[in-house]
């Protein structure tokens, strides 16, 4: 590191030859012009002083040229010789017409042979710049001023006057080289003093400066502000921060150091295998476990060898899976399962993840995941088996029928289902009802012809996949024979003892693609024939329907609608008022459930209201109707119509969906007593569960809710209902009402209904009422309550308060009859 | 003509006396000389020719000592007084090669020396001077 240092690589040299450099070209430069001036200055004051020496010998010229005497002008002359600045002299006179030389002096010259005016360009030194010219002054007689008597005419010798001016120069530039010398020695010392010295100072100091041990520079004496200062801070700061950076550095190597040899302890010691490959797969390194996983052989050395050497089944996926991990901008570890076939043919997963490793290569690491590739297997097997049967499942039906297309040849799909197989499995447990399962398996499994595929899909429904059977007549007749040999009675072991269980199947067909273009749509479709085979009592088997289908389907997108509807608030209420007869004031309402479809227009009740039973939709539309029954009643009742509500409740919503406290709940939240909201139900309400029903119906009269019987004989009612079950009101159907007048038998129907049930302590409402001549009739019987269009057809919420006033408001009708 | 000549001539004669003062220049008769300009007579008195014009040395008779006439003689030849004229000489005696005018004792010694010599010049009144001179330059008055 340390250079050879030569004195003039010294801050002083350098500063002192720029000093001196400059001084130079300086004093060059002011020395030359000095010397110009002081050249002409020089040839001025030569000039001059010719011209002073002529004006003291002018006067004896003068009179020596008047007279002509040469003698005079020769000693005027000598004299002016005797001034060293004067070469030559020559006066002349001029005498009457003809002038003549008085006198010619000239000094003897030691030196090299000047001649007048020739510059002394020979001997090689510079050419002089000025040429001082003769002097010339003409004399006049000193009687007759005018009269021109001669002229004196004087030569400077330039010899001298350039040695005065050289000696001038030399005198000057010895001056300025004087005060050069000085003012080098003062920049000299002054660089020492002020920059040199605290600068060496500081380099030596910081050539033995141990950092690390905390030593920092010190400021030179009086240097506290100046650059040096700053400089001398700066460098301790600076140090500061390598001190702090090296000991981060260093201790982070000794981390490196034990890292490294805890993870080459972890590397060869690993239970995984590991290697290092390059992007073509070759290994840079690797350890024990993956030399023994890989069936590799044990020699260390890495040269030549590859990833692709152990019996890979797929080493070109292996490599794949390599440069895939490193085009990978997100340098993402990436992992897959490989087989590896050894030399005996033995077989061996291993799951390769591999990571790169940044400078273009990859760091795998192998596990063996033999034993979970097969548990996998296994499990997959296991998931698409019934594990009663051996047959196909749901999923393994789905696995069989997922490449289906429109061109696979068309098959037969049959579902199959045990009649009344609940019974047998409710009656004798679920040992023997597998047992049953098994043998029908056996049957079904006996029966089939190569290609054909059966999966159990449910508890007791088989499904059978008939491959090339188009006709109808021939699956029919296959299918037929099955059935009949599921039909045979069975020998199955029910507690140690052999029993004969007699049961009988029945089969849906559906035909692909005819019926459906997947297994979605033709499980569908056969279940529907399914369906159909088992309403018609069993046994029996059915192909599926198309025009069943759209009836399907249009029940589906009701279903669909009306879920739709229950959210978006299409369903509304209407009301239909009740009117005592005898007085024409109006004493309540029907709450009825409309539905408005966007598209449809208005969806009849006895359309929706089924379907929402079905879908188990019913218990929330009931208690919305309920809900917003009471609303209204409480509304009314607000505004001074003292009416209750009636309002429809179907069998399905019994008892669960519309339990008696969640009634009471509702009344109780709208302040509403329990007689301002009465139930409607149907006898077939009573006729399904008759146990549950009086429960429910007693529990909520016992609230002081009030019972309606509808649609009173139109089911098969029987009359000893009435006396059973607890009831408030009876309502005869529209159907007798409408029938009454043309009728005898109706109307006497009607007359006994009111009369019985006057004298079972019933009220009667008769439905239906559309004319006057019924009114008069249900009057003169006794009736006392009754509805219909005579009075309002069901109205909206926001009109019913204005037919109320109109019913109100009429007089009462009188008797017709 | 002639009449006006004679008058011109009578008043001159007549004016005479009154210009008693009058300096003229007188030379030998046989000097040759008519006539001296002013020029002339102050280089032949002030040393610078010899010779007069006919070529006969030139002996310009200067007075000796410092009296009135002499001293009116420079002042009205060269506008200098007596003082600078013996300064200038002194210069040129100096040399020896120029002398200056030789000497008299009076204006009568001086027209003697001028009829005596024929390159001889002296500068008298007018009125001083007589047959043996002839005037050759009027100084005025």
């Amino acid at each position: 590191m340390s250079r050879q240092t030569h004195w003039w690589h010294g801050i002083l040299a350098r500063s002192l030859m720029a000093v001196v450099g400059i001084a130079l070209l300086m004093g060059g430069a002011s020395s030359m012009w000095v010397s110009r001036v002081v050249e002409d200055r020089a040839y001025q004051q030569a000039s001059l002083k010719l011209d002073e020496l002529l004006d003291t010998v002018e006067s004896t010229a003068t009179v020596a040229a008047f007279v002509g005497d040469e003698q005079l002008a020769n000693e005027v002359a000598q004299g002016l010789l005797r001034n060293s600045e004067v070469l030559r002299v020559t006066i002349h006179g001029q005498d009457r017409t003809k002038a003549r030389t008085l006198a010619r002096a000239e000094r003897v010259q030691q030196k090299i042979g000047v001649t007048e005016g020739n510059p002394r360009g020979t001997d090689g030194t510079a050419p002089r710049k000025i040429i001082l010219p003769s002097v010339k002054r003409q004399l006049y007689s000193p009687f007759t001023p005018h009269e021109a008597v001669g002229e004196i005419w004087l030569d400077a010798d330039q010899d001298v006057i350039d040695a005065h001016m050289a000696g001038a120069a030399r005198f000057i530039s010895l001056l300025l080289a004087g005060q050069l010398a000085l003012v080098i020695a003062a920049a000299a010392a002054a660089m020492l003093f002020l920059v040199v010295r605290p600068i060496k100072a500081i380099s030596d100091r910081l050539h033995q400066l141990n950092a690390s041990g905390g030593e920092r520079l010190a400021v030179p004496e009086s240097h506290e502000r100046t650059e040096l200062g700053r400089l001398v801070g700066d460098i301790n700061n600076l140090t500061a921060r390598l001190v702090a950076t090296i000991g981060i550095e260093s201790d982070l190597l000794r981390q490196k150091v034990i890292d490294q040899r805890k993870y080459q302890d972890l590397f060869e010691n690993a239970a995984s295998g590991i290697f290092v490959a390059d992007h073509d797969g070759r290994l840079e390194s690797f350890n024990l476990a993956f030399a023994t996983l890989t069936w590799l052989s044990r020699r260390r050395e890495t040269a030549g060898r590859r990833l692709t050497e152990p019996g890979w089944r797929e080493p070109g996926q292996l490599q794949a899976l390599l440069r895939n991990s490193l085009d990978a901008a997100d340098n993402g570890t990436l992992e897959d399962d490989f087989l590896l076939v050894g030399r005996r043919n033995d077989e061996r997963w291993l799951h390769v993840a591999v990571t790169p490793l940044g400078n273009g290569s990859v760091q795998g690491i192998v596990t063996d995941v033999t034993q979970r590739r097969s548990e996998e297997i296994s499990a997959r097997r296991l998931a698409v088996t019934d594990a009663l049967t051996g047959f196909a499942n749901r999923a393994g039906l789905q696995n069989a029928l997922s490449d289906i297309s429109l061109d696979t040849p068309s098959f037969a799909l049959v579902m199959v289902d045990l009649d009344g197989f609940r019974r047998v499995n409710d009656a004798m447990g679920f040992p023997v009802g597998d047992q049953l399962l098994l043998r029908v398996a056996e049957r079904i499994h006996k029966m089939l012809e190569p290609g054909d595929r059966v999966a159990r899909i449910g508890g007791d429904e088989f499904v059978l996949l008939l491959a090339g059977e188009q006709a109808r007549t021939t699956v029919g007749a296959r299918v037929g024979q099955l059935l009949q040999l599921i039909g045979q009675p069975y020998d199955v072991e029910v507690a140690g003892n052999q029993e004969h269980i007699d049961i009988s199947a029945s089969a849906g067909i559906a035909f692909f693609p005819a019926d459906g273009a997947d297994l979605q749509g033709l499980l569908r479709s056969s279940e529907l024939a399914l369906n159909n085979a088992q309403a018609a009592g069993g046994r029996n088997l059915c192909y599926f329907d198309p025009a069943q289908q759209a009836a399907v389907e249009h029940r589906r997108r009701i279903e669909d609608d009306l879920r739709h509807a229950v959210d978006s608030g299409e369903l509304y209420l209407v009301f239909q008022p009740v009117v005592e007869l005898a007085t024409g004031r109006m004493v309540g309402a029907e709450a009825l459930l409309r539905w408005s479809h966007p598209v449809r227009g208005m969806v009849p009740p006895d359309v929706f209201i089924p379907v929402a039973e079905d879908i188990g939709l019913i218990g929330e539309i009931g208690l919305m109707v309920l809900g917003e029954a009471c609303r209204q009643a409480a509304a009314w009742r607000g505004s001074g119509l003292d009416l209750y509500v009636s309002v429809n409740v179907s069998v399905r919503q019994i008892p669960d969906a519309l339990p008696p406290a969640a009634i009471a709940e509702l009344l109780k939240q709208h302040g509403l007593p329990a007689g301002a909201i009465a139930i409607e139900i149907t006898e077939g309400v009573l006729m399904h569960n008759v146990g549950i029903a009086q429960t429910w119906i007693d529990s909520l009269r016992a609230d002081g809710v009030h019972i309606y019987l509808d649609d009173f004989g139109t089911g098969y009612s029987s009359l000893s209902y009435l006396k059973r079950f607890s009831l408030d009101t009876v309502k005869i159907d529209k159907s007798f009402i409408r029938d009454m007048s043309a009728d005898n038998s109706d109307r006497a129907l009607v007359n006994a209904i009111v009369t019985m049930a006057g004298s079972l302590g019933l009220h009667v409402i008769a439905e239906g009422i559309e004319t006057q001549a019924q009114l008069d009739i249900l009057r003169r019987m006794g009736c006392a309550y009754g509805q219909g269009y005579l009075f309002s057809r069901p109205v909206k919420a926001e009109e019913f308060a204005q037919v109320a006033a109109r019913i109100n408001a009429e007089p009462v009708p009188g008797w017709n009859s | 003509m002639a009449l006006r000549k004679l008058f011109c001539f009578l008043c001159l004669m007549l004016l005479a006396p009154l210009a008693a003062a009058d300096l003229v220049v007188v030379v030998n008769p046989k000097s040759g000389i008519e006539r001296l300009s002013q020029e002339e007579v102050i280089n032949i008195y002030l040393g610078r020719y010899r010779r007069l014009v006919s070529g006969i040395a030139a002996e310009p008779i200067d007075l000796m000592g410092d009296n009135e006439l002499k001293t009116r003689f420079y002042r009205r030849l060269v506008g200098k007084t007596l003082a600078e004229i013996n300064a200038y000489w002194a210069r040129l005696i100096f040399s020896g090669r120029t002398r200056p005018p030789h000497l008299a004792e009076n204006v009568e010694s001086a027209l003697h020396y001028v009829a005596a010599h024929p390159g001889a010049l002296a500068y008298v009144e007018r009125s001083q001077a007589d047959m043996r001179v002839r005037v050759v330059y009027d100084l005025g008055e």
